[in-house]
């Protein structure tokens, strides 16, 4: 009960200034209107229309309410620069090198950065305690060569003296080796920004060589591309293994941490199994991007580059899809999608995050990607791509559509994640608690009420975006109106025995602007649920009842229990005081007792301990807060941007009453009321970070105040 | 992250953690507003982010309005002669590689009597950090003609403007033989400056840093313009670079890319100061020579060794 009522509230229907006329019809019964209706049951069960019937001129819903919505293109991926992604088939891959020049250069360069620095450090342990060789003593002191007996110091200047110096073979052996290893890998290491397997006719469509020209490219032109992942794979794995092991070995020796006898077996058979999350970031990412029916050939090495746990990022390309639809005629067509969700698919496999999106929607094209190279697991992305359809529909709006009508849902999820609540994510779909999204639109019926109408897009509606699949459905003419109609949702959801005598309906927009009622084939129907079935699928992941969930646990912590828990804890604080002071008042008074004072037993007995004093604190805290807020709401107050503040003594000499310094050493507004608002203006104008800001005068009756306010407003 | 030895030293500095208070000496008496005292507290943020030893680590400077550094710093220090803190700078990496050597120079110090040294320590390349405090003014001496003083700046030397075109330190650097690190930042950018020093630190030879710095008694028709104009500043952007946070990049309205390995462009990009001021890493090049990698050989030999060396080498030479 309680469920169904969360699930009530949430139904936010998206509401939109469309509007649309509908002529409602009669039910009355007569001969002609029974024929009708029992050639649309047999239609609704066979699919075969009685006659031509041209609903060529009909508009899916789709189309109307797309055409009010807002694009995300032209996309910047970075606030506040000028870089410009415009709305193509090659959008994704500009978004994929942004991704890539972004996380994984950054993440690159501070390794680089660490290895560097600990090189320094290993030279300086190598250098403090240089080996006295002859030959290169010679070449540094070679010019007093006359002078000098090199070979003879060398016997006579023992590397082992001095203070702390001493350093051992096996140590400089294991340290020069080690630098080998760094300074050779650390070269290789930077030179390309991941491996891009794909085939050459890719390549050509979407220009990847051209745009991800940072990468390295291998064509694996009429070879399987997954076994050409492994072989690169197993080769690259092993100098980076090497270099991993050598920085961890580095790190030791810097902070001469190195033991012998811990470290020699560990390192000995240190593998990439022994890397930690940072370091399996580090791995040299080896995407592919193949075409879907490329991948149906080779799925089974596909599977097992998955099984390898290894950072493969798959980018599938379905252009595949949206053909699809057209070519639905047969119930297998219909009920099996399922075979084809490869998200399915990497979920099943645990250890695999899966990405899928429209390319039309880059906010979510970056976050996915920026996803599927911030972990180190194994990534399967699904990119919806258009393919050409005969009736030239934008193709924007159909790919955004195919989302809505959850015939390709967008989806994260994410293997990286703990808890297993927050692993999906489909918060890019609209209501994704709902089964359909839900429209809300104006209605005006028969030309008189204007009335308001709810709608919910189904895949069904998705379909009718199409010429060809319009032409499947069955308009009921605008006069008729029948009891046993029902919305194509609702009829989805109904119980078996409800379903007798039913028939499904979807609406369409007639050319002239009205709502009509278009009776659904029972294939469409069979494919819908099909849809709603992998939706719900998903939902359960991204555990769809995580947000009701939520909602109560907010409304707990925010309600009184906390409240009560609270104040339960202090009162058990207070007794607990209590106890322990008044059990020695108790021992000190009944000593006295026992003395002879029998007047001290009997007010023993009376009297009752005093609660503790401690709320006079509170109070005044409370008092100071009121004072601060009660100043003049609406009024901007003065305040200063202590992060900006670059410490030059300025305003912390001339005003001390007003400036301090924190223990940052940055300076902290202390009261504005302890100075004149005219200091406040004459700091800020003094400020060389221009962090001061004056706000409003505090004192009214200040002098020049008209000429302050012009001066402070420069720096509000 | 700096391996000194355990043994090398008597206290074990691995447990000391170092606040800012452990480098701050007495107040500086640089004039309120001066961007020296921006300047001081991000280099003891730095000292203290990298948990720099203050026994360890040495500030050498010269004479002027900056070379009063070492005084508000509780590490050790020597101020020393005018021009001549570069070569009391090399001699003590020289032979004591495990200190960190700060010099700290101004722009007469530097420029004009100690440009002699400033040129050979820039080619001797030593691991140290060179911060140049450049107002543009001499302070010390109340507002006299700089080597930096902008063409026509009236000062005291020069009571109707100055007249001869004033020295590009950055240019100069860059010209320079085995030059490895030029860097250049503004002390009123302090989110820049604080990731300049901090990368100059890192550098593995000597970063040479000139920090465009106020000087609000003086020279405030000359800063004024500058603090207040967003446009006057330009920002050198690259991975290999300075690397700010998105949210400090923000307040740049100009920013240009630049490769700190092309030493080619660092030097046309050091020519357009005269529009607008270039700030972030010019060149570094990290595999160039470092003379003091000679100094350190023969370090904790015992006075027996020395003795018998040169008892050995002089034994050649007996008859």
């Amino acid at each position: 009960m309680q469920f169904e009522m969360l699930e009530m509230e949430e139904k936010n229907p998206i509401k939109t200034d469309i509007k649309l006329t509908l002529e409602q019809g009669s039910v009355e019964q007569s001969e002609e209107r029974t024929i009708f209706w029992n050639k649309a049951k047999h239609f609704y069960r066979t699919g075969e229309k009685p006659d031509e019937q041209n609903n060529q001129h009909c508009k899916s819903l789709f189309q109307v309410i797309l055409n009010n919505e807002k694009s995300g293109y032209p996309f910047n991926p970075e606030s506040g620069s000028n870089q410009q992604i415009d709305f193509d088939n090659k959008a994704f891959v500009k978004i994929l090198e942004h991704v890539l020049n972004k996380n994984l250069k950054k993440r690159r360069e501070l390794f680089r950065e660490e290895i560097f620095q600990i090189l320094t450090a290993l030279e300086k342990i190598l250098k403090i305690d240089p080996e006295f060789k002859v030959d290169e003593m010679e070449k540094t002191y070679g010019f007093a060569n006359d002078l000098m007996a090199f070979d003879k110091m060398a016997k006579i200047v023992s590397r082992k003296s001095g203070k702390g110096s001493n350093i051992g073979d096996e140590r400089s052996k294991r340290l020069k080796t080690t630098l080998e290893i760094l300074k050779s890998g650390i070269d290789k290491f930077k030179n390309h920004l991941g491996t891009i397997i794909l085939n050459e006719k890719i390549d050509k469509q979407f220009q990847i060589s051209k745009i991800l020209n940072k990468s390295e490219l291998i064509k694996s032109d009429k070879k399987d591309p997954f076994d050409l992942a492994i072989n690169y794979f197993n080769k690259e794995i092993k100098d980076f293994e090497m270099l991993v092991k050598a920085n961890r070995i580095a790190q030791l020796e810097a902070d001469s941490l190195y033991q012998n006898e811990l470290h020699d077996d560990y390192f000995t058979h240190f593998t990439r199994h022994r890397f930690k999350k940072e370091e399996e970031l580090l791995i040299q990412p080896i995407i592919i991007i193949v075409s879907y029916n490329e991948l149906e050939v080779h799925m089974n090495s596909m599977l097992k580059l998955l099984q390898l746990n290894a950072p493969f990022k798959f980018i599938v390309l379905r252009n595949d899809l949206i053909s699809q639809i057209v070519k639905e005629k047969s119930w297998e067509d219909a009920a099996h999608q399922y075979r084809q969700e490869l998200s399915a698919l990497a979920i099943s496999h645990r250890n695999v995050t899966a990405f899928q999106s429209t390319i039309e929607d880059p906010m979510y094209l970056l976050k996915g990607f920026e996803t599927l190279f911030g972990n180190p697991y194994p990534c399967i992305a699904q990119l919806l791509l258009n393919s050409e359809t005969e009736d030239n529909l934008d193709a924007e709006k159909l790919l955004k559509s195919a989302s809505l009508g959850r015939y390709f849902p967008k989806l994260i999820f994410d293997a990286s994640r703990e808890s297993p609540y927050e692993k999906m994510d489909l918060s890019s779909n609209i209501q994704e608690n709902q089964n359909w999204p839900l429209y809300i639109l104006e209605v005006d019926k028969d030309n008189q009420d204007k009335q308001v109408l709810e709608f919910n897009l189904t895949y069904a509606d998705y379909k009718a975006l199409f010429k060809s699949k319009r032409s499947e459905l069955m308009l009921i003419p605008l006069e008729y109106e029948f009891e046993n109609l029902c919305p194509l949702n609702d009829y989805l959801e109904l119980e078996e025995s409800d379903i007798y005598g039913k028939v499904p309906f979807i609406w369409l927009l007639d050319e002239k602007g009205q709502l009509r009622k278009a009776i659904v084939p029972n294939l469409w129907v069979v494919s819908c649920q099909e849809r709603l079935d992998f939706w719900n699928f998903l939902q359960q992941f991204a555990s769809f009842q995580k947000s009701s969930r939520h909602n109560s646990e907010i409304e707990e912590n925010n309600g009184i229990p906390e409240q009560l828990i609270f104040t339960q804890s202090e009162f058990r604080e207070k007794i607990k005081k209590i106890e322990a002071k008044s059990v020695q008042i108790a021992a000190n008074k009944m000593i006295l007792g026992l003395l002879g004072e029998e007047d001290i037993i009997n007010s023993l007995l009376q009297t009752e301990p005093e609660p503790p004093s401690h709320q006079d604190k509170e109070t005044d805290s409370v008092e100071i807060v009121s004072k601060v807020e009660s100043n003049k709401e609406g009024e901007i107050k003065a305040s200063l941007d202590t992060e900006d503040c670059t410490s030059c003594n300025e305003c912390t000499d001339q005003y001390p009453n007003l400036f301090e310094y924190n223990d940052d050493k940055q300076a902290v507004l202390k009261d504005p009321a302890k100075g004149t608002f005219e200091q406040l203006v004459k700091a800020a104008e003094k400020c060389p970070a221009a962090c001061i800001h004056p706000g409003a005068p505090l004192n009214p009756k200040e002098a020049n105040l008209e000429k302050l306010i012009k001066r402070a407003e420069k720096f509000n | 992250m700096i391996a000194i030895k355990p043994d090398f030293c008597d206290i074990d500095t691995s447990i000391l953690e170092y606040n800012l208070e452990d480098y701050a000496s007495s107040k500086a008496r640089w004039c309120s507003g001066c961007g020296g005292h921006t300047i001081l507290h991000n280099v003891q943020k730095l000292c203290k982010e990298e948990q720099l030893a203050p026994e360890k680590t040495v500030f050498v400077s010269g004479i002027g309005c900056s070379s009063r550094f070492p005084h508000y710093m509780k590490t050790y220090g020597f101020h020393g002669l005018h021009g001549r803190a570069f070569p009391v700078a090399s001699g003590i990496k020289f032979r004591r590689p495990d200190l960190h050597v700060f010099v700290i120079t101004g722009d007469g110090d530097c420029c004009s009597i100690g440009a002699g040294h400033w040129v050979h320590a820039i080619r001797y390349n030593m691991n140290m950090v060179a911060l140049l405090f450049d107002n543009s003014v001499y302070g010390l001496t109340k507002k006299q003609t700089s080597p930096t003083s902008p063409l026509g700046t009236v000062t005291n030397t020069h009571p109707r403007g100055s007249v001869l075109p004033p020295i590009n330190p950055i240019q100069a650097t860059l010209g320079l033989p085995n030059v490895s690190f030029v860097a250049q930042s503004c002390d009123w950018k302090p989110a820049h400056l604080y990731a300049t020093l901090q990368k100059a630190y890192h550098h593995p030879g000597l970063s040479f840093v000139r920090i465009v710095q106020r000087c609000p008694v003086f020279m405030r028709d000359v800063y004024e313009p500058i603090l207040k104009d967003p446009e006057a500043i330009t920002l050198l952007d690259h991975e290999d670079g300075i690397l700010l946070e998105e949210k400090s990049k923000k307040s740049f309205r100009h920013i240009i890319d630049h490769d700190p390995s092309d030493l080619i462009k660092a030097r046309e990009i050091a020519e357009i100061v005269k529009e607008t001021t270039p700030i972030g890493l010019f060149y570094q090049n990290r595999t160039a020579n470092k003379y003091d990698e000679y100094g350190a050989h023969n370090l904790g030999i015992s006075t027996e060794n020395r003795i018998e060396a040169i008892e050995n080498l002089m034994d050649r030479f007996a008859v």
